[in-house]
C-alpha cells in the first residue's frame, strides 16, 4: 500500500500524530488477536496497546515490503505468547474461570440471539484457553484472519509444515476435548449455533 | 496409509488443501474406518464451531491512549540525551573528587601549589586554621575527658553528683506536688 508507506514515512520523519491514523485502522484487528490469544478484556487491551508502541518504537526496523498488518500481528501474537508462557509458569495449575465479556462488535442484535452469540464465544474461548500459546496463535489467525498457511508462518516466523502439523494437533486436541464432559454442555450451544 | 496420516489429511481437507486425489482417498478411508470417521465428525464439529469468528471491539478511548504512551515514549526519548550528560557529568566529578586529592598527596602536587602567589598564601592561611581548631579540639576533648575521670574515680566528688541529683529531684517533686495543691484549692472553691 502506498500511501500506507507514505505515512509510516511521515512518521519516521517525526510526525507522532500520524501514527493515530495507524492505530485507528489496526486497532480492531490486533485488539481481536489479543483478546483471542489472553481471554481476558483488561490483559487484551493492555497487549494491543504494548503492540503498537512497540511497533512505533521499532518503526524503522518494519520493511516496507512487507505487509504492514501482517508484520503488527507479528508483534501482538509473539506479546501475547511471551505473555502466556510467563502465565503458565505462575498458574500452572489453576483452572480459568471464563472471562466476563467484552462489546461484541455487531451492535444490532437481537437479545435472544445475543444469549446465542455469547453461549457461542463461551464455548470457543473455553476451547483456545486448553490449546498451547503457539497452537492457539495459529488457530486464531486460521479462523479470525483467514490466513493461508504461508501467511501464518510468516507472522509467526516459523515454516509452512510448522503451521500444518500445529493445526492439526489443535483441531485434534479440541475435539478430543470435546468429548470431555466438562465441555458436553458447550457441545449444545455449538450445535445450536 | 497409517490412521495418523488420515487424521493429518482431515485437519488439510477442513482448510481445502487437499488434492483430488488426497480427497478421495481420505474419503474411501473414512468409509472404512470407525475411528477416523469419528475424529472426522468431532474435527468438523470444531470446524463448524470457529467458523463463524464472533468479532470484539476494542474500548473507545483505544486510540487516544495508546497515542498517551507514544507521546510519553517520545518525551522519554527526548531527555534521553540530556539525562546521559548530567549522568556522566556527576560520575566524572565525583571521580575527580576522588581521584585528584590522591594524586596531589602520592605524587606531592600539593608542594607546587604553594609557589602560586595568592593561593599559596591562602592554603598557608588555611592551613594554619585547621591546626587551630584541631589543637583547641583536642584541649577541650582533653579536659573534659580528666574531668570524667576525675567525677568517676573520686569519690568525694561521686558523693557530691549524687547528693546534688537527689536534691534535684526533690526540688522537681515539690514543686510539681505544689502545683497539683493549688489547681485543686481552684477547682474546690469554684464548685
Ligand atoms: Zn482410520
Amino acid at each position: 500500500m502506498e500511501n500506507e508507506n507514505e505515512l509510516i514515512a511521515r512518521i519516521l520523519a517525526g510526525d507522532q500524530e500520524s501514527f493515530a491514523e495507524l492505530v485507528e485502522t489496526y486497532q480492531r484487528s490486533v485488539y481481536n488477536l489479543t483478546y483471542r490469544m489472553l481471554g481476558d478484556a483488561r490483559e487484551a487491551e493492555d497487549a494491543a496497546q504494548e503492540a503498537f508502541l512497540r511497533a512505533y518504537q521499532h518503526l524503522s526496523r518494519y520493511d516496507p515490503g512487507r505487509s504492514f498488518k501482517t508484520w503488527l500481528l507479528s508483534i501482538a501474537s509473539n506479546y501475547c505468547i511471551d505473555r502466556l508462557r510467563k502465565r503458565r509458569l505462575t498458574w500452572l495449575s489453576i483452572e480459568e474461570p471464563l472471562p466476563p465479556h467484552p462489546a461484541l462488535s455487531s451492535n444490532e442484535v437481537e437479545p435472544e440471539e445475543a444469549v446465542a452469540i455469547h453461549e457461542r464465544y463461551d464455548a470457543i474461548q473455553a476451547m483456545l484457553a486448553e490449546l498451547a500459546p503457539e497452537y492457539r496463535a495459529a488457530v486464531v489467525f486460521r479462523y479470525w484472519y483467514d490466513m493461508s498457511y504461508a501467511e501464518i508462518a510468516e507472522t509467526l516466523d516459523t515454516t509452512e509444515s510448522a503451521i500444518k502439523s500445529r493445526l492439526f494437533r489443535a483441531r485434534q486436541m479440541m475435539a478430543e476435548n470435546l468429548r470431555t464432559e466438562r465441555h458436553s454442555s458447550l457441545i449444545v450451544a455449538i450445535e445450536g449455533a | 496409509m497409517a490412521h495418523d496420516n488420515y487424521l493429518s489429511l482431515i485437519s488439510l481437507s477442513l482448510d481445502g488443501l487437499l488434492t483430488k486425489d488426497e480427497q478421495f482417498s481420505l474419503e474411501m478411508h473414512l468409509q472404512s474406518c470407525s475411528a477416523c470417521m469419528y475424529a472426522w465428525e468431532q474435527m468438523s464439529l470444531v470446524d463448524r464451531m470457529f467458523a463463524m469468528p464472533i468479532e470484539v471491539a476494542p474500548p473507545p478511548d483505544f486510540k487516544s491512549r495508546v497515542m498517551e504512551q507514544v507521546s510519553g515514549y517520545e518525551q522519554r526519548r527526548n531527555l534521553y540525551p540530556w539525562m546521559t550528560l548530567i549522568m556522566t557529568t556527576i560520575l566524572l566529578v565525583a571521580m575527580m573528587s576522588i581521584i585528584l586529592p590522591i594524586l596531589f598527596v602520592t605524587l606531592g602536587l600539593y608542594r607546587m601549589l604553594f609557589d602560586i602567589p595568592v593561593i599559596g598564601m591562602l592554603l598557608t592561611r588555611l592551613i594554619e586554621i585547621h591546626a587551630q581548631i584541631m589543637a583547641f579540639i583536642g584541649t577541650v576533648g582533653v579536659s573534659a575527658s580528666h574531668w570524667i575521670s576525675f567525677l568517676t574515680t573520686d569519690p568525694m566528688a561521686l558523693a557530691v553528683i549524687v547528693t546534688s541529683l537527689v536534691m534535684l529531684s526533690i526540688w522537681i517533686g515539690m514543686h510539681e506536688a505544689f502545683k497539683l495543691q493549688t489547681t485543686s484549692e481552684f477547682s474546690a472553691q469554684s464548685a
